[in-house]
């Protein structure tokens, strides 16, 4: 779980947008739809099995493919869901599900962004709003990115304006 | 000629479905049942520990193993009714 420090507020939670879970959604739809109309056509072959029930074996395959997709959708979704980007009045957290056991948690303080560029690729991304985000920082690991954000453009107007802000209230040591 | 034996007839086809057919598929099944185990294990412990809404972590958890369930049921039907 996430621990802000005292007095500090959450102003936006961000995550990939949907269309990134819906791609790899589809993918996994697909393949389940081949495999299931491949187990429909060897059935339609008519082919006797020596023993046993063709039908059973044919929705055993079926559910076996099915759990197997459903399992490799959740794994994808966890991914998604767990990789998060949280921006405060103090700082930008970036926090990165590569997959499981494999995190990543960086960090910068709000007076370390230099310059924040916004990203849009294809038509796709222009028709549902959603791009990267290069944030710029003066530190180590200079530019952080936050891959396929939704809405980009408003998402670095929250950035700047929480930059502004802290200006104004004089919390950052510039 | 060397190849003759690993030839497959008609007899043996229906020795081994008659005899392993079942077993098999409960292998499988066994096989799938310990993935799905070691899955959801992992799965659990991400969203518990790193989740930020209790109310759709807990709903994730419930969908996961509703239909996985279910799934796994139908999986088990089938190899009884073989």
């Amino acid at each position: 779980m996430l621990t802000l420090d005292h007095g500090e507020e959450r102003i936006l939670v961000l995550r990939r947008h949907w269309f990134v879970i819906l791609e790899h959604s589809i993918f996994i739809v697909l393949t389940l739809c081949i495999i299931i109309a491949a187990a429909v056509v060897v059935r339609g072959l008519s082919i006797e099995l020596p023993a046993g029930n063709s039908d059973a074996l044919l929705i055993f395959t079926i559910a076996l493919f099915g759990l197997l997709a459903w399992i490799v959708f959740f794994v994808g979704w966890t991914n998604y869901y767990l990789d998060i980007w949280v921006i405060t009045n103090r700082r930008i957290l970036d926090i990165e599900q590569h997959s499981f056991f494999t995190r990543e948690v960086s960090e910068f303080r709000l007076d370390r962004v230099q310059d924040i560029t916004v990203q849009v690729q294809g038509l796709i991304a222009e028709f549902f709003d959603f791009g990267d985000v290069h944030v710029q920082t003066a530190g180590e690991r200079h530019t952080f990115i936050i891959s396929s954000a939704p809405h980009p453009y408003r998402v670095k107007e929250v950035i700047t304006q929480a930059i502004d802000k802290a200006v104004e209230r004089g919390t950052m040591r510039t | 000629m060397e190849f003759q034996g690993l030839i497959l007839d008609s007899a043996t086809l229906n020795s081994f479905f008659v005899t392993q057919g079942g077993a098999t598929l409960w292998g499988i099944f066994g096989v799938v049942f310990i993935l799905f185990l070691v899955v959801s294990a992992a799965l659990v412990y991400h969203l518990e520990r790193y989740g930020y809404d209790r109310y759709r972590i807990k709903f994730t958890e419930l969908l996961f193993f509703s239909v996985s369930l279910v799934l796994l049921l139908v999986m088990a039907g089938a190899i009884l009714s073989f």
